[in-house]
């Protein structure tokens, strides 16, 4: 959507009309923004919902009925190539490989989608995908932009998220873990270890950690965390409430003490000139436990040889067997570390003052912990005096009365499939956000997505089944063309709308081409484990880019250049640019330029070179006027190796490569 | 579910402000209009609200904090009571502690100070050639600002924000005036620091990407390192490149077919013929080999200590020449202590000042003699000063966000003149005093900016450089 032209959508109109209205003193009716839309209980509640049968067809059934509304015809089915193509990307984040694109083609059954639907979702490559649309709205990075410094143990969480999503792990199960963490029951060691390794979710803000007043800090730190709480989980700019009520939505100042009241019961930061985050060795299993005690063992050995060869006066150490014994020593420290997790601390029930214009101090009354008034439709959660009250905040937020949470969930999975939601402004569903498209089916989803468990791949299941999902692009259809023409922002859904790749899937799929995309990558960033310091870090890595480490000094050009999230902000939609670097990256970056020597010379044995290419990079054979062109470049050419190469490349700068279709 | 937008009353102003009816709203819908959707329209050159008194700015950044009773803010007071301890409200005591009235060591000045030029603003031996050019210098006394340790004061000076992730002053400005020449981008950070905020400091944030700064090079890399990245590589053969660029244009053609009526094909489309042309006029811009003897001599370049910095203004200079808004040359290095961040050892800032000195003193010549002081704005300044007394009873001086000094020159401002004054020992502003929030009201305002209506809506609500603070200081402009 053209920047700039959203703040007229109708439904903006419409809402700014109704401000003029109300800010003339003509408004009629309750007033209050508490009757915002976003607060209202889902209808229908979710224990009145009467099965509507298959949540694809409703889907279809409320569409077609908004887009007839507005008079836009409905575009007929992509072509499956393209189909084939699109389901690819938005599943797993790469396109099919030839043969993959192959067998959907071959496959005539009338279940040949459902099928490669229901393959896609259980490949490990879903939840790669996926996991980074989640990394984006919790801020994920693996540094601090001060002093770059790094967090060594923040691939944990990312392995948690990405394990999560491939498992299909109930979503309200995912966010009470990452609220709660340790303070949820117990189970298994495998429990304790995901509760805590999940909560590390607080701790990745990108804090100032050398402010020097430290109790500013924390209430910074506690700002952010906030910050990402309200606009993740709830869509709500709760921030704002620091230092004043909020000036348009029902958040008063109070609200905002009564859950940093919590905040504060727990503890990120470590506090030094430039203060340090929590780290907590993870429970271990008993048989696990004595092997790290024998680690720790042998690195005490290693340590008492050192310190004896250097008192030994009779016999003094040469210099070789003195570097033998501090290495040895290293190296048994290093693997005597246990596995920690970059997790909060619990400090125990805390109540924070109201501090006026957010000052500490100049402290007001003190607040009860509390939740979101607002949203409130039950009983405020009872706060224990035990603990900071983490659990009770996160068994609000799923709580099947809190309207908030599952309809902010459902409009970022249709913004992750669609492009966009259907309440465009994904992170705010104030009252300054925008309206939803469909309120109806907005409901429904989420009342569905309860209902069945809160299951994220049934519903990007039904979402990608429905017929909205496979839904032509091509401006050559008529109706895509009127569609075009009539509703550019596509926000009635007539045909499918076209958007640029994201920078991950731009960079995987040009290694993927290139042949030498790395599967698997779970663990350990490819990073030095003493790297003090993001600071001009480069990698050569050929994982996918979900498991290249996210360096908020150190961005990928070929990453931020295609507008990756900006590790520091929550980013429900990221931006959507075409800027000259870009346009520069593609057509100079060695990177660039190595994967399409290589492509080239996978093809090059090929009966059909040029067939072979398209394949590999467009997932889809040559249009007529491509091939002529390519025959053409590829005669005229001495060296057929270079004259592949140069195709190749040119083929990663063509229109249709940096887009979804 | 009921929708409908909600309807208790709100004032008028809430009302424009949510329709978007601020300036930078409708800068942005002119923009949107007048180009492609992400595209150049973006960056078109636009119009200001105020005159603008300068078109362009220069951002000399002397990361780490010179000292103010060392350069420019002459206490004669400190030789009188150099040793003797003295209460002071030391900021960082203050934050640290909440202690207020600590007990510090005076320290005087190791370098003499003197009059100059027609104005006889006093200067330090260290800056003997800046001294040369007093008379164009307006030197603010009354400097304060927020964030007692580098980062958030860093972040401060570049973002208005501590803590908050913002835009950078020069995204601001690219934001509001675009670009001159749409090779090129509108603001444009050379060598800067990745420590204290790093990108955030020429990051964009919620403005659009477009007006990111582009950073070229890094602090602490060699020179030849300050280059516009994936450029073509020197050793590629030209007649290769047209060959690859005419294939690209045709398959693209190919698969535009269909499609020309989409803007977003369009904007794509151009962003490679605009990216062609950059790739061959970028490079010549900062190919310092196109100037004279006697130009680069001006800046100290080629000479040991006056180098690195002396090729860093000639090219601000160039870029500048050649339409870029918004440049900013960094002083700095990656380190948490940067080079002007003396808490020990102080006679150490002769090194950073002879670093400087010479190549500042040689941009302001050569700006003064093509013309381009008329109509561009050149800024020095850190993110806060020093104390006047000794750190921990040392051989140095700690950071003071209370009271310092930076200057400006040329487009719009008072040549000659010294405004603001710290207290009799240089430690706190007190009169005249100039917030870092209405500095950048200030600059905003020689650039024809209004920092009130310059908006940008997110979240919600409209944003601005000044959040809601700010005050231009009037008895600055000419």
């Amino acid at each position: 959507m053209p920047l700039g032209t959203r703040h007229w959508t109708p439904a903006c109109l419409r809402a700014a009309v109704l401000c003029l209205v109300a800010g003339l003193g003509f408004a009629a009716g309750p007033s209050g923004a508490e009757a915002h839309w976003a607060y209202a209980p889902l209808t229908p509640s979710v224990e009145h919902r009467t099965p509507n049968g298959n949540l694809s067809a409703r889907i279809d059934h409320h569409l077609r009925e908004a887009a007839t509304r507005h008079n836009l015809r409905l575009a007929g089915p992509a072509d499956r190539t393209t189909l084939c193509r699109r389901l690819h990307i938005v599943l797993t984040g790469l396109p099919p490989t030839p043969e993959e694109l192959h067998a959907f083609l071959q496959d005539d059954s009338p279940t040949a989608y459902e099928a490669r639907v229901d393959r896609l979702l259980a490949s490990p490559a879903f939840g790669e995908r996926w996991a980074r649309h989640w990394l984006d709205v919790v801020r994920y990075a693996d540094s601090v932009t001060l002093r770059g410094l790094v967090f060594h143990e923040a691939w944990r969480y990312r392995d948690y998220v990405i394990d999560t999503l491939n498992r299909d792990r109930p979503v309200d199960a995912f966010i009470r873990e990452q609220v709660a963490g340790a303070l949820l029951p117990g189970g298994s060691v495998e429990d304790q270890q995901r509760h805590l390794v999940a909560s590390t979710f607080w701790v990745l803000g990108d804090a100032n950690l050398e402010e020097q007043d430290k109790r500013q800090l924390e209430l910074d730190v506690i700002d952010e965390q906030l910050d990402v709480l309200g606009k993740a989980f709830l869509g709500q700019t709760i921030a704002c409430a620091r230092c004043h009520d909020h000036k348009f939505d029902p958040i008063p100042a109070r609200d905002y003490h009564a859950l940093a009241g919590i905040l504060s019961g727990v503890r990120t930061l470590v506090h030094e000139n430039v203060s340090g985050w929590t780290e907590i060795p993870l429970p271990v299993s008993e048989a696990e436990e004595q092997r790290w005690a024998e680690a720790e063992a042998r690195s005490k050995k290693a340590e008492a040889a050192l310190k004896a060869a250097k008192a030994n006066t009779n016999a003094p150490p040469s210099k070789p067997e003195l570097r033998a014994l501090e290495s040895r020593l290293a190296e048994t420290r290093r693997a005597a570390r246990r596995p920690h997790a970059m997790a909060p601390v619990e400090i125990g029930a805390t109540n924070l003052p109201v501090l006026r214009r957010g000052n500490w101090k100049t402290p007001g009354d003190v607040v009860q912990r509390g939740v979101l008034t607002v949203a409130s439709r039950t009983p405020a959660p009872a706060f224990p005096t035990r603990d900071s009250g983490r659990l009770q905040l996160a068994d609000w937020l799923v709580d099947p009365c809190n309207p908030m949470t599952a309809r902010v969930f459902v409009n970022r999975a249709w913004h992750w499939v669609f492009g966009a939601g259907l309440v465009r402004s994904t992170d705010n569903f104030g009252t300054t956000g925008d309206l939803p498209s469909h309120p109806e089916l907005l409901d429904e989803l989420a009342v569905a997505f309860v209902h069945d468990g809160w299951s994220l791949k049934r519903l990007v299941r039904s979402l990608v089944l429905s017929e909205a999902f496979q839904r032509s692009s091509d401006p050559i259809a008529p109706a895509v063309a009127a569609s075009l023409a009539q509703d550019a922002a596509n926000q009635w859904l007539a045909r499918f709308a076209r958007r640029p790749i994201e920078a991950e899937v731009l960079r995987d799929t040009l290694l993927r081409a290139g042949g030498g995309i790395d599967s698997g990558g779970m663990g350990e960033a490819p990073m030095p484990a003493t790297l003090a310091a993001d600071f001009d870090f480069h990698s050569d890595s050929q994982r996918r880019s979900i498991f290249l480490p996210v360096f908020r000094n150190a961005r990928p050009e070929g990453l931020s250049v295609f507008d990756m999230a900006d590790p520091s902000r929550v980013t429900g939609s990221r931006e959507r640019s075409t800027v000259a670097p870009q346009a520069l990256y593609l057509l100079n970056n060695p990177f660039v330029q190595e994967q399409a020597r290589a492509a080239a010379k996978a093809v090059s044995d090929a009966p059909d070179p040029v067939l072979a290419l398209w394949l590999r990079t467009l997932a889809r054979p040559p249009h007529p006027g491509e091939r002529s062109r390519a025959e053409q470049h590829l005669l005229a050419s001495e060296s057929k190796p270079q004259a592949l190469a140069e195709l190749a490349h040119a083929l990663f700068g063509t229109l249709d490569f940096r887009t979804l279709h | 579910m009921n929708v409908r937008a909600n309807s208790h009353p709100i004032s008028r102003r809430q009302a424009l402000a949510r329709l978007g009816c601020g300036f930078g709203s409708l800068a942005f819908a002119a923009m949107a209009a007048s180009g492609s959707p992400a595209g150049p329209g973006l960056l078109s050159p636009r119009p200001t609200l105020l005159r603008a008194r300068a078109k362009r700015m220069i951002f000399l950044f002397m990361q780490g904090g010179p000292s103010q009773v060392d350069t420019f803010d002459y206490k004669p007071a400190l030789d009188r009571l150099d040793g003797k301890r003295h209460s002071f409200d030391d900021a960082r005591s203050i934050a640290k502690t909440g202690a207020w009235g600590t007990e510090q060591r005076i320290l005087r000045s190791p370098w003499a100070f003197a009059r100059h030029g027609q104005c006889g603003q006093w200067v330090s031996d260290l800056f003997p050639h800046t001294a040369r050019h007093v008379d164009r210098l307006c030197l603010l006394h009354g400097m304060h600002t927020e964030g007692v340790a580098h980062g958030p004061a860093t972040l401060f000076l570049h973002c208005g924000s501590t803590n908050f992730v913002r835009p950078s002053i020069g995204s601001w400005v690219s934001y509001g005036l675009g670009t001159e020449n749409e090779n090129l981008p509108a603001f444009v950070s050379l060598a800067p620091s990745l420590g204290n905020g790093g990108p955030r400091n020429w990051g964009s944030a919620f403005l659009p990407p477009v007006h990111q700064g582009t950073a070229l090079g890094s602090a602490g890399r060699p020179p030849a390192d300050i280059t516009f990245r994936s450029l073509p590589s020197p050793g590629a053969d030209p007649a290769a490149r047209q060959r690859h660029f005419d294939l690209l244009r045709s398959l693209n053609a190919e698969q535009a077919r269909n499609a020309a009526a989409d803007p977003a094909v369009e904007a794509a489309l151009h962003s490679y013929e605009l990216a062609w042309r950059m790739q061959s006029h970028a490079p010549a811009i900062l190919d310092l080999s196109q100037e004279s003897a006697d130009t680069l001599a001006l800046y100290g370049i080629g000479e040991k200590g006056t180098d690195e910095f002396g090729r860093q203004c000639l090219a601000a200079r160039r870029l500048c020449e050649s339409g870029v808004r918004f440049v900013q040359v960094t002083y700095g290095d990656n380190t948490a202590n940067p080079r002007w961040d003396q808490h020990s050892d102080l006679p150490k800032h002769a090194i950073h000042a002879q670093a400087t000195d010479k190549p500042v003193a040689g941009l302001l010549e050569d700006l003064a003699r093509r013309g381009l002081l008329d109509d561009t704005l050149v800024w020095w300044g850190a993110e806060f000063g020093r104390t006047p007394y000794a750190q921990d009873n040392g051989t140095g001086r700690d950071h003071n966000p209370g009271g310092f000094t930076t200057w400006l020159a040329g487009a719009g401002v008072r040549p000659g003149i010294a405004y603001g004054a710290t207290d009799e020992l240089g430690h706190l502003a007190v009169d005249g005093r100039v917030h870092m929030h209405d500095l950048h009201a200030t600059l905003l305002h020689l650039l024809g900016l209004d920092h009130e209506l310059l908006t940008f809506r997110h979240e919600g609500r409209e944003h601005r450089l000044t959040d809601v603070h700010g005050d231009v200081v009037r008895s600055i402009l000419a």
